[in-house]
């Protein structure tokens, strides 16, 4: 049966803030994340939203993992072909305006510049946006959301051993770095 | 403290910072998020995949209905020569039978002729 608008969107206005600041944190970027917790949206309605209640939130941020997984993917994609393109005109000695330079800044608008943020809270933000994307998506399930390490598994669709890992290696990064703040 | 608690209070530290950064958003962003949230429910009530399949369920009962009772009919037909139009396409497909039409008048004539005769 077909959910109500109303209740969608219930769901997804409970959601959507912390998809957003998941997102910022993989990409760098808020445009970036906006697209990418649309995108998440768009399939969740259009797929899963018929699906029982209880089901919704894993299934969302299964969906939101994948994008991100996504937008990393296509993102090294990218950064090969620039690189590429940087050693190609090295070689010939060219200049002019690089259209991966015309692309939206990835340190536009960092999410720890909000003045109302403490300064634990913008050192965190930094910090969380120099940990590897896995490591980081496994630390924000695991900690902020409290996933247990199979439903981490599952939305990382990876081992429970690598989300052990990853989780580890992310709690060693970020104490190390945050020693300061919260010793 | 031991190390495990060390941990669980960064943790705990550290979910703390991220529910203050989630709730204070700023009012640009947040704004963003309520017209792609907007967005993304017009986009799945457009493309309603599973009413759609709802929909064509009973008319795809129907078509199936229909060949089943067609193909049992052809089926049952009970052995009695063709169809009318199909006798006299049959017909004027034998060639030995269109020879005999051509002849016809002939063996007519040589059949009034054997009368006269007679």
């Amino acid at each position: 049966m077909r959910m109500e608008r109303r209740t969608m969107d219930d769901f997804l206005a409970s959601v959507e803030r912390r998809a957003f600041r998941m997102a910022e944190f993989a990409t760098r970027n808020p445009d970036e994340a906006l697209d990418i917790v649309q995108d998440a949206m768009i399939r969740w309605v259009s797929n899963y939203a018929g699906r029982p209640e209880t089901e919704w939130q894993p299934l969302f941020i299964r969906i939101l993992q994948n994008r991100i997984r996504d937008w990393h993917r296509r993102k090294n994609v990218r950064d090969r072909w620039d690189g590429m393109r940087t050693l190609w005109r090295g070689a010939a000695g060219e200049e002019g305006e690089d259209p991966i330079q015309t692309l939206a800044d990835p340190k536009g608008k960092h999410p720890g510049e909000q003045a109302t943020l403490t300064d634990s809270t913008k050192a965190l933000d930094a910090a969380l946006t120099t940990l590897p994307w896995r490591q980081q998506q496994a630390f924000l399930l695991r900690a902020w959301e409290e996933m247990s390490v199979a439903d981490t598994a599952r939305a990382m669709q990876c081992s429970q051993g690598s989300v052990k890992t990853h989780y580890s290696r992310a709690v060693h990064s970020l104490r190390r770095l945050l020693e300061d703040h919260w010793p | 403290m031991n190390e495990q608690e060390k941990e669980k209070r960064f943790i705990a530290n550290v979910k703390k910072a991220l529910d203050l950064g989630e709730e204070n958003l700023d009012a640009g962003t947040q704004s963003k998020l309520t017209r792609i949230r907007h967005q993304a429910l017009d986009a799945g009530e457009h493309k309603e995949p599973s009413i759609r399949r709802w929909f064509m369920l009973p008319v795809a009962g129907v078509a199936t209905a229909c060949a089943i009772i067609l193909g049992v009919a052809i089926y049952l037909k009970p052995p009695g020569g063709l169809p009318p139009n199909l006798e006299d396409l049959d017909l004027l497909a034998a060639e030995e039978n269109l020879e005999f039409y051509d002849g016809l008048e002939f063996y007519a004539w040589l059949a009034e002729a054997e009368i006269d005769v007679g």
